[in-house]
């Protein structure tokens, strides 16, 4: 049982060594990563967002229900995004 | 179904037990940070399903994930995505029944107790680790040696353990052991707990009760009735959750004796109220994992690639109601982190001396609700039990009985025989469900062992989504390839970063880091294999690729 559980741990070991180089070297590239910088990361992916609703061409953002009443959901999806950016600028 | 059924559904489901264990705990140890899991792992996301995936699902009239799979690819990725999904279904409800029986038992009061009588943290900390106990039993900390006859009438521990430098010329009575600092292992713990008094309620009973209630419920309800049920639910759930907040903040004395109770906790709790956290920090939820991991896959994977999810506006009236359900989620969505992720920071400012995180929001509920207010709290977690567990009935059983059973079974099988059927993998998998359920035990944090599982299949189910929505030249020999050696390189992730004397990852569960690395490598094989095979035939794509008519 010991045998095997040195085999197991030594496979693993070779296994890690194969990507713990490259991954030091991109944890370096993370960690040098300013905090500001980083919650700017988050920002830009909701603003990108934001842009990419406003452009989506209307048939696909009004929609007519069931019944016949026209739903518009680009507001709505602007507004959510809107306070999860404030959310994100407040924490 | 019109939108907002749906969109109350998806809400409660998404909030399962384990979440209201799971997550208030995991905000006990680390905090708000555990809200990107809703601002960041749903709301953007909700939005990106309504206008690109929801859509493309609903348009191709499919019932499963894996039925369009098999359109869009194969029938063999089809079949494979299938049995991962029902699989992965069945662990996934091991870990809400465990959830659901740890708060069934701590708000009923049927959790055996230990008493442990120490002046030192550290002794008492200490003896929960070596006895392994801290899931399973209630740890009640006594300073004074006085005190024990009382909380031994009240409690009616199994064993009481008494630290040498409290003992002095006191008689010991039965099931009471002394101990010195110097004793304490696992051995000791181990031996310890032999001598305990057996508990008259095990977690595992809890389980199973749990399991037939809701197994017989879900037995006689299609999906319109879950959804319409998760209605109500989603509404007993929300307001009873929001009340705790502001009854907790409330006996906290307002919210600026809250966070200053939570900022004099010292170097444990600096950065609990922080939703970005550094690359190095000791917690599993650094920046760079919850943007890549969760904010890219897990997230997306978990929204549209997850069956339990996509079933619901599968059902829907019409594509606007889609579009508009998951629109209507983005906004609920955004309450969420107050319902359940301030409640565990609520409760740390209340005990920062609770032993299993998962027992935070249950300690809370159970030390500052009246009784009368403590039954609405108890409702409101049943509604997320039942919805959670009778979702995942509905969507493992769909999956098995149309992706697998008519398709190599019984092709020709009625509506009738399929509805036997899938009764009988209904009751299947609630018996893997309870087997595994015993095994979540072993992970510090629920919610992180049900992100593991999930780790391990989503990213390589949503590469081969993604890809086949968005790129018509992603051909299905690609996406098999991709699938299998996806799976298997997130398991040997795992497996490594367990095994190697170093781990892989410097963080403590890199379930976010495993998702990402899996999906970048799923996606690479995508694209590499599929400009190596020939295209697949125009026609095919037509109505499954985005905006290719």
């Amino acid at each position: 049982m010991n045998n095997i559980l040195l085999s197991a741990t030594a496979i693993a070991d070779t296994i890690a060594n194969l990507f713990r180089g490259m991954g030091d070297v991109m944890r370096g590239w993370m960690l040098a990563i300013p905090m500001s910088v980083a919650k700017g990361v988050f920002i830009v992916y909701f603003l990108l967002l934001k842009y990419w609703i406003i452009k989506l061409p209307e048939n696909e953002v009004t929609l007519s229900l069931e019944g016949g009443k026209t739903i518009h959901l680009r507001p709505y999806a602007l507004t959510s995004l809107a306070i999860i950016i404030v959310i994100y600028l407040v924490f | 179904m019109p939108w907002w059924a749906i969109g109350m559904s998806l809400v409660v489901t998404d909030i399962r037990a384990v979440d209201m264990v799971g997550i208030a705990g995991a905000a006990y140890l680390y905090g708000i940070v555990l809200g990107n899991y809703d601002w960041l792992g749903s709301v953007p996301v909700m939005i990106i399903g309504a206008f690109l995936f929801i859509p493309m699902f609903w348009r191709s009239k499919v019932s499963t994930i894996p039925e369009w799979l098999g359109a869009r690819y194969n029938q063999s990725v089809r079949t494979i995505s299938a049995v991962i999904w029902g699989v992965v279904t069945a662990f996934g409800l091991g870990v809400t029944l465990y959830a659901t029986a740890l708060m069934f038992n701590l708000l009923l009061d049927l959790n055996p107790k230990v008493v442990v009588v120490s002046e030192s943290q550290i002794v008492r900390e200490k003896v929960v680790a070596a006895t392994d106990a801290g899931k399973t039993h209630d740890f009640i900390f006594l300073k004074d040696y006085d005190l024990i006859q009382q909380v031994v009438e009240d409690k009616d521990p199994n064993l009481v353990l008494i630290h040498t430098e409290k003992v002095g010329n006191t008689e010991m009575e039965n099931l009471m052991y002394s101990f010195s600092e110097n004793e304490i292992n696992a051995e000791w713990g181990k031996s310890m707990m032999d001598r305990a008094r057996a508990p008259t309620w095990s977690l595992m009973y809890s389980i199973i009760i749990m399991s037939v209630l809701i197994g017989v419920y879900t037995l006689f309800g299609g999906l319109k009735a879950v959804v319409y049920t998760d209605v109500l639910q989603c509404i007993v759930m929300l307001s009873g959750s929001l009340f705790v907040l502001f009854f907790g903040i409330y006996k906290m004395g307002g919210v600026s004796e809250f966070i200053s109770i939570i900022q004099s906790l010292g170097p444990r709790a600096q950065d609990h109220f922080e939703l970005i956290l550094s690359v190095d920090t000791a917690t599993p939820h650094p920046w760079s994992g919850i943007f890549l991991g969760l904010g890219l896959v897990l997230a997306n994977a978990y929204w549209f690639g997850n069956q339990n999810m996509v079933q619901r506006t599968l059902g829907a009236k019409s594509e606007a109601d889609a579009k508009a359900s998951y629109i209507f989620v983005s906004f609920l969505k955004i309450l969420i982190p107050f319902a359940m992720v301030i409640p565990g920071i609520i409760a740390l400012a209340h005990n920062p001396n609770i032993t299993d995180a998962d027992k935070a929001m249950a300690t809370l509920v159970k030390d500052i609700l009246p009784t009368g207010l403590l039954s609405i709290f108890f409702a409101a977690f049943l509604a997320g039990l039942m919805s959670s567990v009778d979702s995942a009935l509905n969507s493992g059983a769909t999956i098995w009985t149309k992706d697998v059973y008519r398709k190599f079974v019984k092709p020709d099988a009625s509506p009738e025989h399929l509805l036997v059927v899938g009764r009988w993998i209904t009751g299947a998998m609630l018996a893997i469900a309870i087997f595994f359920a015993q095994y979540a035990t072993r992970f510090e944090s629920i919610y992180d062992l049900s992100q593991t599982i999930l780790s391990l299949f989503q990213s390589p189910s949503l590469a081969i989504i993604v890809l086949g929505m968005l790129w018509k030249r992603a051909t299905g020999k690609a996406a098999l390839i991709s699938l299998i050696s996806g799976v298997i390189f997130a398991g040997t992730l795992m497996w490594v970063n367990s095994n190697a004397s170093v781990p892989l990852f410097q963080v403590s569960e890199p379930f976010l880091y495993v998702a990402w690395w899996s999906f970048v490598l799923s996606v690479v094989i995508v694209v590499v294999i599929s400009l190596m095979t020939p295209p697949e035939p125009e026609s095919k794509l037509k109505g499954l690729v985005y905006r290719y008519e």
